[in-house]
């Protein structure tokens, strides 16, 4: 009777491969066991990369848990609350996000997961939740080992005892002084890193921004005009240039990791808001009885809409006016303080 | 020694020895994430000393096909030329040139060296889908999608095996919109 064996055994877990700064690539990854190898294939839907990772040249897995699964229930939980207040027909769609936040959860928590060998420390995309980590690291566990031997606890203190000890000494000094700054991109590519000269300026700006961006919805909120509502536009595209500048500006810079988590919250925050408000602006214009052609009818349309009259726009407006100045004001506290170090 | 160390993978400090291959999560000493790392021998590995090949001696003996100074130790497992231990790649449980490996890697006849391929019944798929959304390209995608898939029926799918399904469903479909532009066009004709 003939056997056929399997080249390659599936490990658990799927992810998309992330690039450089918002990229989408929409680049699947997945992890496959070979006989003497690992196997890391980046599927982009008309071709497939391979990564291969030899168990004689693994060194290290290393896992950091991060806080992907909270970021993104947050912002499920916005857009469920959101269209929880406007009305009956929307609760479907409130659901909807309740069963993305359920079923979030339920994958378990989120981490990051590296494979290190001599040249290289790879990220592996498709062990993003912790239960596909602890079930590949036991299969990899026995076939790592059945090439390399065991290394024991003694043996660890007996190599990286005394170095480790010096060097993180040095790091933590060093790490403390730049904020603890995240060097992921180094980590990802296996390149050090040093933190650039970055003097927080666009993140002042945008911290400011966010100020005035709060004081224009709350003059919006009291008194609504065709200009107004136009002026307001203007800025929040400004505002979003200016977030996305100060992204790309944060990386690999020294800026404390609580200014960089307020820069992504904000992105999160303004792309919610806008997406909230493109599905107010298309029911509006399906509900219009009036003819929409040009843009000054659509900033008519949206002048005319009152947050008085409408219970979920009202609430939009609170949580936009309270996120901008309560964020304005923390980052400028925060970038003050970076300044002052 | 620097190379043995481990950092973290989220803010690179060092981790401390006694934090390393435990089954639970510690907190990095720089950034306070919680970090495991499972490490294996060949962290402190040396790497083995490049030897560049003896110089030959005696005239009568095995010299190398690349390096005709150098003494021949092994013979290449593809083309069989006789190779000196500078010359010698030991991938795969041989002993390879690198004009083998090299070849090897153009020809995709050697599949660990392969870092990509094409994936032709997904783009077939597309090619069938995809340009129902605006309906007229179909006309010409339709049938490029079954020639298509006719032309790399047989050609290699990805490194882990794939079914036919997808050349089928492409098939299937390409051949669903030709036969429905057939039926217009004869309609119309009549």
């Amino acid at each position: 009777m003939s056997m056929k064996t399997q080249e390659y055994i599936k490990l658990r877990g799927k992810g998309f491969k992330r690039g450089s700064f918002l990229s989408l690539s929409g680049i699947r990854a997945s992890l496959w066991l070979g006989q003497d190898h690992m196997l890391c294939i980046y599927n982009k839907g008309y071709e497939e990369d391979y990564r291969r990772f030899y168990f004689r040249d693994i060194q290290a897995i290393i896992t950091h848990q991060d806080n992907r699964r909270l970021v993104w229930n947050i912002i499920f939980g916005v857009f469920a609350f959101a269209f929880a207040f406007w009305g009956p027909p929307y609760l479907m769609v409130s659901a909807f996000f309740l069963v993305l936040i359920l079923i979030n959860w339920l994958r378990g928590p989120t981490c990051t997961c590296y494979v290190q060998t001599a040249v290289s420390r790879e990220n592996l995309p498709s062990l993003n939740r912790l239960k596909h980590v602890n079930h590949a690291i036991t299969r990899l566990a026995h076939v790592i080992e059945r090439v390399q031997g065991h290394v024991s606890p003694e043996e660890i203190h007996h190599h990286l005892g005394e170095n480790t000890q010096k060097s993180s000494g040095e790091h933590i000094e060093k790490s403390v002084e730049a904020g603890t700054q995240k060097t992921r991109s180094a980590a990802g590519t296996g390149k050090r890193q040093s933190a650039t000269s970055y003097n927080g300026r666009i993140h002042t700006a945008l911290f400011f921004c966010l100020i005035v961006s709060g004081i224009l919805t709350s003059i919006d909120f009291l008194h609504k005009s065709v200009p107004f509502t136009t002026v307001q536009m203007i800025f929040s595209s400004g505002l979003s240039i200016l977030l996305i500048i100060a992204l790309v500006k944060q990386q690999g810079s020294g800026l404390s990791q609580w200014t960089r988590r307020l820069t992504w919250t904000t992105l999160g925050f303004m792309c919610a808001v806008s997406f909230i408000i493109y599905s107010i602006v298309i029911f509006l214009t399906f509900q219009s009885k009036t003819s929409i052609y040009t843009s000054w009818d659509y900033m008519r349309m949206l002048s005319s809409v009152s947050p008085y009259d409408n219970s979920f726009l009202m609430v939009i407006y609170v949580i936009s006016i309270s996120y901008c100045l309560t964020a304005g004001i923390v980052g400028l506290a925060l970038i003050s303080s970076y300044k002052n170090k | 020694m620097s190379s043995t160390l481990i950092r973290c993978s989220n803010c690179n400090a060092t981790l401390p020895a006694n934090s390393l291959n435990r089954p639970d999560f510690r907190n990095c000493p720089a950034c306070g994430q919680p970090v495991r790392a499972v490490v294996y021998p060949s962290l402190f590995k040396q790497p083995d000393a490049i030897s560049s090949g003896e110089m030959l001696l005696i005239d009568t003996e095995t010299s190398c096909f690349f390096h005709p100074k150098k003494k021949a130790v092994v013979p290449c497992g593809l083309c069989g030329r006789f190779l000196c231990s500078l010359c010698d790649i030991e991938f795969n449980d041989q002993h390879i040139c690198s004009s083998c490996i090299e070849a090897g890697k153009k020809k995709r006849k050697i599949r660990n060296l392969e870092n990509n391929r094409v994936l032709h019944d997904s783009i077939a798929l597309y090619l069938a889908v995809f340009p129902m959304i605006f309906i007229w390209p179909t006309i010409l995608t339709a049938p490029a999608s079954i020639f298509y898939s006719v032309r790399h029926w047989k050609s290699p799918s990805g490194i882990i095996p794939r079914s036919k399904f997808r050349f089928m469903l492409a098939l299937l479909v390409a051949g669903g919109q030709v036969g429905g532009w057939l039926l217009l066009l004869s309609h119309s004709l009549l």
